[in-house]
């Protein structure tokens, strides 16, 4: 019952984290990476230095929260059930693909798109145009993570409701 | 790294470039007349919508109304707690970051070579959703085929 209880915890603080993420993941390239260019430049100079702070702060921290939840979720169970019986089971099978997918997401959020995003923030307050290789790589992360969200989400869900896919 | 790589990049981007192109040219060719029609489709659909929920909105509004002081007080003091939490947890978060930043550098050497040759396909949001697709379809593929 605790065990249950525990679990339940760890994937409804990973769902909520993911929902945040992943959510201002397709606000980033569905909204603001094709409004952005339309904007004025003191316009836009103003959202790079009042909004896109704000969203990046949630959106890297909840991939970081989603990143642990999850890990601590599959470890759990493991220890839950037994090694023995979940490695190779029909979820565990599902949720690996899906965690080795979130997994290269969430590198990419904390090691490509934060790190240049950093710095075209930066060249904004100060003022100047910001690098295009900064702005290249950081799109071309995000576009990246958006491409993997959705076998992602599929093999995250698969795990719990598409045994079938292993049968 | 990217140094070690560059003749396999250069080719793979030779290779690429065309189907770039090609890919680029079906989704003008096919995708953007589909999302033109679906929307011309679905314009009298939501014209109908908008037509009739806005009176339902009026009704949800006038009965909403004593409802949002009590939600905002509420929200206030939900706020006054994270605000509170903050300047707590500034500095584990500050410490996170710089652990993490200590794998930026070989990470973005990796990264780059990998998704340098993909530039083009990579470049459109359209282009983007329908090759999550097509890598989910492969998986599901591949999955089905090694466990028959």
């Amino acid at each position: 019952m605790a065990w249950e209880y525990y679990l339940g915890s760890l994937r409804w603080v990973h769902i909520i984290a993911g929902i945040t993420w992943i959510g201002l993941l397709y606000y980033f390239n569905f909204v603001q990476t094709p409004s952005f260019p339309k904007f004025e430049g003191s316009s836009r100079r103003d959202a790079f230095i009042n909004l896109v702070p704000t969203a990046l702060w949630w959106f890297r921290w909840a991939a970081l929260v989603t990143m642990f939840a999850g890990v601590a979720w599959i470890l759990s169970r493991g220890v839950q059930i037994g090694w023995d019986g979940y490695v190779g089971s029909n979820a565990f099978n599902s949720i690996t693909i899906g965690a080795g997918l979130g997994t290269i997401m969430f590198l990419n959020v904390w090691l490509i798109i934060w790190p240049n995003q950093k710095k075209i923030i930066q060249a904004n307050k100060d003022g100047e145009a910001p690098d295009p290789a900064w702005v290249a790589a950081a799109g071309q992360a995000s576009r990246v993570n958006t491409l993997l969200s959705i076998p992602m989400l599929f093999f995250m869900v698969a795990a719990r409701h598409l045994a079938v896919l292993w049968s | 790294m990217e140094a070690l790589l560059r003749p396999f990049l250069n080719v793979m981007e030779a290779l690429l470039k065309p189907v770039n192109a090609i890919l680029q040219g079906v989704m003008e060719a096919l995708l953007k007349p589909i999302f033109s029609a679906i929307e011309a489709l679905l314009k009298p659909f939501y014209d109908i919508m908008e037509a009739a929920l806005n009176p339902l909105m009026s009704i949800y509004s006038m009965i909403a109304k004593p409802l949002v002081g009590i939600l905002e007080a509420l929200l206030k003091a939900a706020m006054s707690v994270y605000e509170l939490l903050l300047p707590i947890l500034s500095f584990p978060l500050q410490v996170a970051e710089m652990a993490i930043s200590l794998f930026e550098r070989p990470y973005a050497a990796v990264f780059s070579p990998i998704y340098r040759p993909f530039g083009g396909i990579l470049s459109d949001h359209r282009m983007v959703i329908v090759m999550g697709l097509v890598s989910l379809g492969v998986c599901i593929l591949v999955i089905r085929l090694t466990h028959l």
